[in-house]
């Protein structure tokens, strides 16, 4: 097709003729959409159009605009390109080939930050997400949500029309509003008018409210973000006495210290910190010593999963052990100074305030003796749910270690009046807020409950809401407003760090909606309301440079070098030492008869906004594996003391509010600690997202927004079942997953590596002559259970998604799975996830059994599935021992996942939004036949295609190692899925097999699985393991 | 070697006495078997009838729903690929065993007692396999494309993968089928011709007319008759061994623990035979009361029967024994567990009823008391066809939901289509039975009659009942020389 990508960005109209006639259909439709005559023959149902035939009526008139209306509609399917000059990210950049995808930089909000990607569209159709390599914050991985944000893009449940009062009406409708209500608000100075946005960090925002701020003094601006980054702020500042931004250079750590803070998993800056985590996970390849882990949490998290050392405390007790952890190494620092220091002040508070807590004293001990001998190679991280003075004491202790400027840099950030949500639901009550305009936020779901957001918004005058869906908070608002998604519109974004980003549009926006750039500008008349041109001034404002660096900005989806400034700064001893003074004296303690109860994003659906994300709703929690549902989690020492199993409905009682929730036992988990992950219990999120789990922000308060002690809990008697895609943790004695020390593997002998079973196939084997020998490593050491994996893959192979039933049958499609497996005591286990697809068996048990040869192989190594020829015995898939072959039991990709069971009787087809997602390169496969992993062959072809085409013909012609890369290597931020030819003995994955710790899952089976795995190496700390081991054999 | 050939036929003129109750002669014996074709029909035939005929139009609409559907709306799973489809596959193979092993091997062996049962126990087979049949078929996820099962010549060169089990279990058992129904065939033309002769009606002597394929009873055909039936005989023994031999190899040869194990062919083959047998009784014991056929049926047959019933649940149970010895040790990780699970894990239930109707109960039958009351002989019957049903479901479902790696184990939950299609298939096996009862002698005649001893009067019936007699002398010649 005719896609407009070069270095040097053409307006589209100086494209070729062949342009503009796609062009030429869009402009009609554009104008065609804002004719009455046009709606209305849009809304009316296809029947009532015969009648204008069939009475004879039709004048000529008429049938030339229905005409032209069709006409319309044939550049709505065909053409949906935006109309203004993008800048591709492309191997191609002088045209667009027919059937290669071309991919396009642009960034993703996120709470407070961004997450920058490249997205992959095929002739105009974005369908695949990766990450920018080009951006510090992705470097070419991406999340879980990151990947599976193309799904929103074509849901089918978005809002698609302005609706008033629950009824539709029209964009020119609002805009006539506006224009009068806003001629109003001016002549007041914009007095009564609030805006709540969510936490986005767009420069063009920034440069909009400061003109609002100009020509509307009064108005006010709140930012709301259920899980938002205040505590992080106000522990800068009580740290620092301003609130700098902290980042972390993992990569130069020792030794990490994580208290409550899940920075591998839904911490913001996640997949650059997982990166430069696991770049010191590397054994072999790193000439950095492995670094030590240390995670003190409440409820298993991902990067407790990765811990070397992890301790179980209840979240009200984190900051006891930050305390203590204080005062050993505050007054180990500082011994030899004199007691007037402000570090024995310090301390002296700390021990003024006592703990009512006796911790194991190993771990406060050790700990610090680690950390004072890894003196600015050390990092003291605190979770962003983590009190303020948590916050501050690990600031304070990262600057007596000596880490500030080295493993952590504080920015600082413009300052800008903010407001929160507290003081807006304060203002109306007073009833000062004469119009609301909430852009994408959905507190009446996600606030905290005493504000009782929903029942005082309705004493709002005039409310408008712009909104990605139809949702909890538009059905109290007069207007709502269908939000156009980020791939639909202009705008930018920076990262926490202050990276600076584009946003562009890769898709015109397919329900006419319009981004918060564009609604802000109307309402506050600023000089355009073209978001481009917004963002043109905002990149002309931040940056002073021109338009040339404006193209290469979009180009590279990134400003280099353009974080803010790394700030000097020194702790504030006194300010930290009132606040321990000041802080909560703790009477009760968390035990037996007073349970403590967390919140905690969900790993998934994060605060609640991805609920009506299939793909993200189906991916089972890499911890508790549960899919299509959150749970009250308990460890099995709670669930014991409460006589409580897996799948008992709970009722939760903290502090007179009630919630029903089903209980989830998860070894790991702290004693008497109930943790809830939010996200769930969305009443209208959608048809995917509606009454799944329950909704803990019933229980949480603006006082308990965190965590809260003293939960009742009961039983109802009733139970629920949870859809959990892994039944079994324990190993059962089987080295599956294969874990060492690192002493131990560096005494391990190097002949033991070369092990490999010797069994006789029973056939010929398959002749792998290919010139290609494809293969996968996966290093279990780097791979933290993150699932990134499973969604990418899921979005580039077109996977479906079954739904909760066929979950609950064990019938769930991911072609990878993330085997979770808990070793040691059932109490205090270790976690191991290792990520199963097909590994690609030479001996491959699925290709003798099948009766009709679909399971095949090739030369070069893949097995194969011919979907046309399976005719679905299901024989392949009992006899793999891996277990990695999916059936299709229905037609998943044809029928509603609600009427599967109606056999013919359910309507066919799958809508047309959900194909334009499909990656065309990949076979839709129907029901009844087997399918699993390729190594995405699609990718190997296309890159075999691509080194034939350079090497111009000639038979011999090399394929660089990484040029191929499969979705789930592409995605991982860890970088532990490394895949190449074997028969490249320079390649990666011919170095990596020759590992010591490299092995073959089953491989004593002799099915020689061309998949390996690298055994876990761990680096605990040897006197804490030896302390450890005495108290445990005490208790 | 020729002692079991030898001794049968010297004490046959004593056997015959025991084997058929005093009083029965010829013409008796032919209004006796053809009367229950021509009578009309039991007053229990039409309700029994119709019952069966609805429970198999339920296997129909179970059919029609999956595969209008999908396999979904089975109960299966990742990892049970296989549950209740191949269980009933299996089970109704195994039940197939019963009526070949009689006609053909018993025949051999020239075990004359077989003679009164052997044309139902055939009938059993066939329908039993039938049922069988309809498992594969319909399991499969694209059913409009079975046909690529079959090696037939196409533009893609593609053919079937003959290193697949599956493949063989296509052949076998259709090998399996088409010599039975051969078998069966061939054994029923003299009958056949008996009842075109007495036939009064215009339809009867058509229809069994052309069935008796122009049979006179004349010495040459009874000549070129006895050899194709010796023929034929000798064709379906290999095959009594083969086909449960290959249907065991579908699992044999896989790799999963408690399916991967080389004691499965004979282990399945006696199984077989155990489960044939106790299902001929099952069916027997009522049909002798209700056509009134005791004094050919006798209770010697039942006790003769029940013999051989103990005889394989013994070699039943010693494999259940070796299997778990042999899983002790190997010291193989994956097998003890298989075991350990089949033992104790969540099917364990389904273990001990394997093992209690399999080889406990069975061994009831030491007692000649027990042997002897048809009541007793009913209920074990019943219990080692519900106990080999389990042993096939406990194999299958129990060692897929339990395999190598933990993180993917799972259960299997049957769902109504499972549960519908089961029963439909019973109903199916029964509208068959009863229509075989209906329309075609359930008695061997010709070959009663040759065990009937012998008296000047029963020439006048014309029949030369002598002649098998001679034949088998012949081959005992032959052999002995």
């Amino acid at each position: 097709m005719n896609h407009c990508p070069s270095h040097q960005p053409p307006k589209v109209s100086a494209l070729p003729t062949a342009v503009l006639v796609g062009k030429e259909y869009w402009r009609s439709l554009d104008e065609l959409f804002d004719k009455p005559e046009y709606r209305e023959w849009l809304e009316r149902e296809f029947p009532n159009q015969a009648s204008e035939w069939l009475g004879g009526t039709v004048s000529r008139r008429r049938a030339l605009q229905l005409m032209a209306a069709s006409l319309g509609l044939a550049g709505l399917a065909g053409c949906r390109r935006p109309d203004y000059p993008i800048l591709p990210y492309t191997k191609t950049p002088e045209s667009v080939l027919p059937g290669l995808p071309t991919s396009y930089a642009t960034t993703i909000h996120r709470p407070g930050s961004a997450f920058p990607v490249l997205v992959e569209t095929q002739e105009g159709r974005p369908t695949k997400i990766e990450g920018n390599p080009l951006h510090p914050w992705s470097q070419g991985a991406t999340d879980l949500q990151a990947q599976a944000a193309v799904l929103d893009l074509y849901d089918p449940d978005r809002s698609r029309e302005v609706m008033l009062t629950g009824q539709p009406s029209t964009w020119q409708a609002f805009d006539a509003f506006a224009e009068t209500h806003i001629s109003g608000l001016f002549e007041r100075r914009g007095q009564g008018l609030h805006f709540l946005s969510e936490d986005v960090s767009s420069p063009a925002l920034r440069l909009l409210r400061e003109h609002l701020r100009q020509v509307l003094p009064e108005a006010v601006w709140h930012v709301h973000e259920a899980m938002g980054s205040e505590n992080v702020d106000h522990g800068a500042a009580l740290a620092f006495g301003k609130p700098l931004t902290p980042t972390y250079r993992f990569q130069n750590a020792d030794v990490i210290v994580s208290l409550g803070s899940d920075f591998l998993g839904v911490e913001d800056g996640a997949v650059a910190n997982t990166r430069a985590f696991a770049e010191r996970r590397k054994v072999e390849d790193s000439l950095a010593p492995m670094n030590r882990l240390y995670v003190v949490e409440n409820h298993p998290t991902t990067t407790g999963g990765m811990a070397d050392h992890r301790l179980r405390l209840p979240a009200s007790q984190l900051q006891e052990y930050m305390l203590a952890l204080a005062r050993e190494l505050l007054s180990r620092t500082r011994q030899d100074q004199g007691s007037d220091n402000p570090s024995s002040k310090l301390v002296k508070s700390i021990v003024g305030v006592g703990s009512p807590v006796p911790l194991p004293s190993g771990w406060v001990r050790e700990v610090a003796t680690d950390l004072l001998a890894a003196r600015g190679r050390s990092l003291i991280l605190a979770g962003q749910q983590q009190p303020t003075l948590v916050h501050g004491l690990a600031h304070l202790l990262n600057a007596e270690l000596g880490n500030l400027g080295n493993t952590v840099l504080l920015r600082e950030r413009p300052e800008e009046r903010i407001k929160s949500l507290g003081e807006l639901t304060e203002s109306m009550r007073r009833g000062e807020v004469g119009t609301l305009v909430v852009l994408g936020s959905n507190p009446v779901y996600d606030a905290p409950s005493d504000l009782e957001f929903g029942v005082v918004l309705k004493r709002v005058p005039h409310t408008i809401q712009l909104g990605l869906y139809p949702d909890e908070t538009s059905a109290v608002c007069a207007w709502h407003l269908p939000m156009a998604h980020f791939f639909e519109c202009w705008g930018d974004a920076e990262t926490a760090d202050g990276t600076y980003s584009p946003v562009q549009p890769l898709i015109a926006p397919l329900f006419g909606g319009r981004s918060a750039l564009e609604i802000v500008a109307r309402l506050c008349r600023y000089e355009t309301t073209e978001p481009y041109e917004i963002v043109q001034s905002s990149f002309r404002r931040r940056t002073d440079l021109g338009m040339e660096a404006f193209r290469q900005f979009l180009h590279d989806g990134v400003l280099h070098d353009s974080a803010w400034p790394i700030v000097n700064a020194a702790p504030d001893w006194a300010a930290l030492t009132r606040a321990v003074e000041e802080g909560e004296k703790r009477t009760a303690d968390v035990g037996p008869n007073n349970l403590e109860l967390s919140f905690h994003a969900d790993r998934r659906l994060f605060d609640g906004r991805f609920a009506n994300n299939g793909w993200l709703q189906e991916t089972p929690d890499p911890l508790t594996k549960l899919t299509w549902d959150n749970a009250a989690i308990l460890s099995p020492a709670t669930a014991r003391l409460s006589g409580v199993t897996t799948g008992d409905v709970l009722e939760l009682n903290l502090a007179g509010r009630t919630l029903q929730a089903p209980a989830c036992v998860l070894p790991g988990q702290a004693d008497y600690s109930i943790s809830l992950p939010l996200g769930f219990g969305r009443t209208r999120a959608g048809r995917v997202g509606n009454g799944v789990g329950c909704n803990p922000y019933r229980l949480r308060t603006t006082a308990l927004l965190n965590m809260g002690v003293g939960v009742q809990l009961r039983k109802t008697g009733r139970t629920h079942r949870l859809a959990c895609t892994q039944d079994h943790g324990s190993m059962q004695g089987r080295d599956l997953v294969r874990s060492l020390t690192l002493q131990e593997y560096r005494d391990l002998p190097a002949a033991q590596a070369s092990a490999e079973s010797n069994s006789l196939p029973l056939y010929n084997p398959a002749a792998l002559d290919g010139q290609h020998q494809w293969c996968m490593v996966i290093d279990l050491n780097q791979f933290t259970g993150c699932s990134a994996c499973v969604v990418a893959c899921q979005s580039e192979n077109n996977i479906p998604i079954v739904g909760k039933d066929e979950v609950l049958r064990g019938r769930e499609m991911h072609w990878i799975r993330v085997d979770r497996y808990f070793t040691g005591s059932a109490d205090d286990p270790g976690v191991a996830h290792q990520p199963v697809a097909c590994v690609h068996c030479e001996n491959a048990p699925c290709e003798t059994v099948c009766p009709v040869n679909a399971a095949v192989h090739s030369p070069e190594g893949l097995n194969l599935q011919v979907y046309n020829r399976c005719i679905g015995t299901r024989y392949c898939a009992n006899n793999c021992p891996y277990k990695v072959r999916h059936f299709n039991w229905f037609d998943y990709n044809q029928r509603p996942l609600d009427q599967l069971l109606a056999g013919p009787l359910a309507e066919k087809g799958m809508p047309e939004l959900l194909q334009m997602q499909k990656n065309p390169d990949v076979t839709v496969r129907m029901r009844g036949v087997m399918e699993k992993c390729t190594y995405c062959v699609q990718r190997i072809e296309r890159g075999k295609t691509g080194a034939r085409l350079e090497a111009a013909g000639s038979a011999a012609y090399s394929i660089p190692d990484g040029t191929i890369v499969p979705a789930c290597a592409q995605a991982c931020p860890a970088q532990a899925i490394i895949f190449g030819d074997l028969s490249d003995p320079n390649s990666r994955v011919a170095q990596a097999k020759h590992r010591t710790r490299n092995y073959d899952l089953l491989g004593e089976l002799g099915t020689r699985p061309r998949t390996s795995y690298q055994g876990r190496v761990r680096n605990p700390n040897p006197r804490l393991a030896a302390t450890e081991l005495v108290e445990e054999e005490d208790g | 070697m020729n002692q079991p050939i030898v001794e049968p036929l010297l004490d046959g003129q004593q056997d015959r006495h025991s084997r058929v109750l005093e009083g029965q002669d010829y013409h008796r014996l032919t209004e006796q078997i053809c009367g229950i074709v021509e009578r009309p029909v039991p007053r229990w035939w039409w309700p029994a009838f119709l019952t069966s005929l609805t429970t198999a139009s339920g296997a129909l609409f179970a059919a029609a729903y999956l595969i209008s559907t999908g396999v979904g709306v089975w109960g299966e799973n990742q990892p049970v690929g296989w549950a209740f489809d191949i269980t009933n596959f299996v089970f109704w193979v195994g039940i197939g065993h019963a009526g070949t092993l009689i006609s053909a091997i018993l025949f051999l062996l020239r075990q004359k007692w077989r003679t009164s049962i052997n044309r139902f126990a055939e009938a059993m087979t066939l329908f039993a396999v039938a049922c069988a049949g309809v498992y594969p078929l319909i399991h499969v996820g694209r059913v409009w494309m079975a046909w690529f099962l079959a090696p037939v010549p196409n533009a893609n060169a593609i053919w079937p993968n003959f290193r697949s089990p599956l493949l063989w279990d296509v052949f076998a058992v259709s090998t399996y089928a088409t010599v039975s129904l051969l078998f069966w065939y061939v054994g029923m033309i003299p009958d056949l011709a008996s009842l075109r002769d007495r036939a009064v009606t215009r339809p009867r002597q058509v229809i069994y007319g052309i069935l008796a394929l122009g049979w006179r009873g004349s010495g040459q055909h009874w000549h070129h008759y006895e050899i194709a039936y010796l023929l034929l005989a000798g064709l379906a023994t290999p095959l009594v061994v083969s086909v449960h031999t290959i249907v065991s190899f579908d699992f044999a040869t896989s790799v999963i623990p408690g399916w991967h194990t080389t004691i499965f062919p004979p282990y399945f083959v006696a199984g077989a035979i155990f489960s044939g047998f106790a299902m001929v009784l099952t069916l027997m014991i009522p049909a002798r009361e209700l056509f009134g056929l005791k004094d050919l049926v006798t209770d010697q047959h039942l006790d003769k029967m029940a013999k051989v019933l103990l005889a394989t649940s013994l070699m039943v149970g010693y494999a259940y024994g070796v299997e778990l010895f042999t899983a002790w040790y190997s010291v193989n990780l994956y097998e003890r567990f298989a075991f350990q699970n089949r033992l104790f894990g969540p099917l364990a239930w389904g273990y001990a009823i394997m093992v209690l109707c399999n080889v406990a109960f069975p061994q009831l039958l030491w007692l000649q008391r027990v042997r002897g009351s048809v009541w007793a002989l009913f209920v074990i019957s019943i219990l080692v066809n519900v106990g080999m049903w389990f042993e096939r479901f406990v194999i299958i479902v129990g060692s897929l939901e339990r395999d190598f790696l933990p993180s993917s184990w799972g259960q299997f939950i049957p769902t109504w289509v499972d549960l519908l299609q089961m029963v439909g298939v019973f109903g199916l096996f029964s509208t068959l039975m009863l229509l075989f009862l209906r329309f075609l002698p359930m008695v061997a005649l010709s070959e009663v009659k040759a065990t009937l001893p012998t008296r000047p009067s029963d020439f006048k019936a014309g029949y030369a009942v002598d002649e098998r007699e001679h034949v088998a002398s012949r081959v005992k010649e032959v052999r002995v020389s």
